[in-house]
């Protein structure tokens, strides 16, 4: 009797766990579907003056994307029209300091469901940024 | 198969598998998270060799979830198979972790917390606290599993990433509810990919998908007797190898330091990280 009062009290405490988590999870979803982009006030003077070693390199540019395929596209998709994260197919993101991009990639938005991807090396943060800065207009050719 | 159980199988098998850059160790634990809604499921063993007792084989069965970008689920199903013994089912372990600090710095810290409820036969040594010895593997299945372990179990984590290399530490601290003594423990880890920048094509087997490195794990006594002495330690090279399609397998072999460790402790797994699988749950019941 103990073990199985035992055993509905920890699913239902799994289950309490897992409904709340997609409350919070919808939450960061539908905050981020509403924001264009994010915001460069967070990031710190001396990530924003930091240049992309990888800066218009075209291998590096396709290695980002391959990247950005594997790691990103998941929740930024730029084919799929409703996405758990912002596009990021924009001129906000291609005309950001580079810097300020991969601090945000680097630190996530933790709050808001964007992950750290501090556990990529820094050279494959740097080859997503440039990929994503690359990135054409919708319409354009991309440039490579 | 219930009607449930198939539904859940089938989003398992409907998700998309993620890439998500495996830690490499297996008892040390760094600051990296599992992302939100993303599911891990991954099945890990153990095979040991103990210097005065039976050779055996551990598994363990694990689900991992990430609830928010902070705070991280896992569910380990256990069972152990002891040469000339018997199979058998040891237990299960709730464990969560949380993430202190929400930017990145120089010194992450990570809160684990975990709640396990087994017997005394499991020997799948998620971790090796207090003065675990080799000598403890040796007693009969039939005689451990009528001892029962609730425990409750407390991790500081710290972690760096620094130009490329992962140093994780942890402080473990183990406590059996039914009495005794708070245990402690400890487990550091190095590691590296082989390659830091990846290459613009699709690859199976170049650099950039294997990552490497070294931990080592023991005990540190229990009680106010906080020591290395008499407790068991190990080294153990790590390599983990990320493919493309979501799959990680990692391999250690951990070889005993001193007379109380046992000679060889050699794990594998295999991970497959499914993405957006929370979300894809939720739907089903809309």
């Amino acid at each position: 009797m103990k073990r199985t009062s035992a055993a509905i009290g920890f699913l239902a405490l799994a289950l309490g766990v897992f409904c709340g988590a997609g409350r919070s999870q919808q939450a960061a979803e539908a905050h981020t579907g509403t924001r264009s982009g994010f915001d460069f006030q967070r990031v710190p003077q001396d990530s924003l003056r930091r240049d992309n070693p990888f800066q218009g390199v075209p291998a590096a540019i396709r290695a980002g994307e391959k990247l950005f395929l594997q790691h990103c596209a998941e929740c930024h998709s730029s084919t799929e029209e409703k996405t758990r994260g912002p596009h990021l197919n924009s001129g906000k993101v291609r005309k950001a300091p580079p810097g300020a991009l991969f601090w945000f990639v680097r630190n996530g938005n933790l709050k808001r469901g964007m992950p750290a991807w501090s556990r990529l090396p820094d050279q494959r943060i740097w080859q997503i940024v440039g990929f994503l800065q690359a990135q054409a207009a919708p319409g354009e050719d991309t440039p490579r | 198969m219930s009607r449930a159980s198939a539904l859940l199988l089938l989003v398992i098998l409907a998700c998309v598998p993620v890439t998500a850059q495996e830690r490499p160790y297996f008892v040390t634990y760094d600051h990296h998270l599992e992302e939100p809604g993303n599911m891990e499921i991954s099945s890990t063993s153990l095979f040991g060799v103990p210097k005065t007792s039976r050779t055996f084989l551990a598994s363990s069965l694990e689900f991992g979830y990430g609830i928010t970008g902070w705070w991280t689920s896992e569910f380990y199903l256990n069972g152990q198979s002891t040469r000339g013994d018997s199979t058998l089912f040891t237990g299960y372990r709730f464990e969560n972790r949380f993430r202190l600090l929400l930017r990145e710095h120089w010194i992450n810290p990570v809160l684990y917390v975990e709640f396990s409820n087994g017997n005394g036969a499991d020997k799948t040594l998620k971790e090796i606290v207090g003065f675990d010895s080799q000598a403890g593997l040796g007693a009969p299945n039939d005689v451990e599993r009528r001892e029962k372990e609730r425990e409750i179990e407390l991790k500081l984590i710290l972690s760096s990433n620094v130009r490329g290399w992962n140093i994780s530490e942890n402080f473990i601290t183990e406590k059996n509810l039914g009495g005794g003594l708070w245990e402690f423990a400890y487990a550091v880890g190095i590691s590296r990919p082989l390659q830091l920048a990846a290459r613009p094509e699709r690859c199976v087997l170049c650099p950039e998908n294997f990552v490497v490195g070294i931990e080592s794990y023991g005990g540190l006594g229990e009680g106010r007797r906080v020591t290395p002495r008499n407790a068991s330690h190990y080294l153990a090279p790590v390599m983990a190898w990320q493919l493309p399609n979501g799959t990680t397998m990692r391999i250690s072999p951990g070889f005993g330091l001193g007379r109380q460790s046992s000679r060889l402790l050699l794990r594998w797994s295999v991970t497959y990280e499914v993405s957006g699988f929370g979300r894809r749950v939720r739907n089903l019941f809309r």
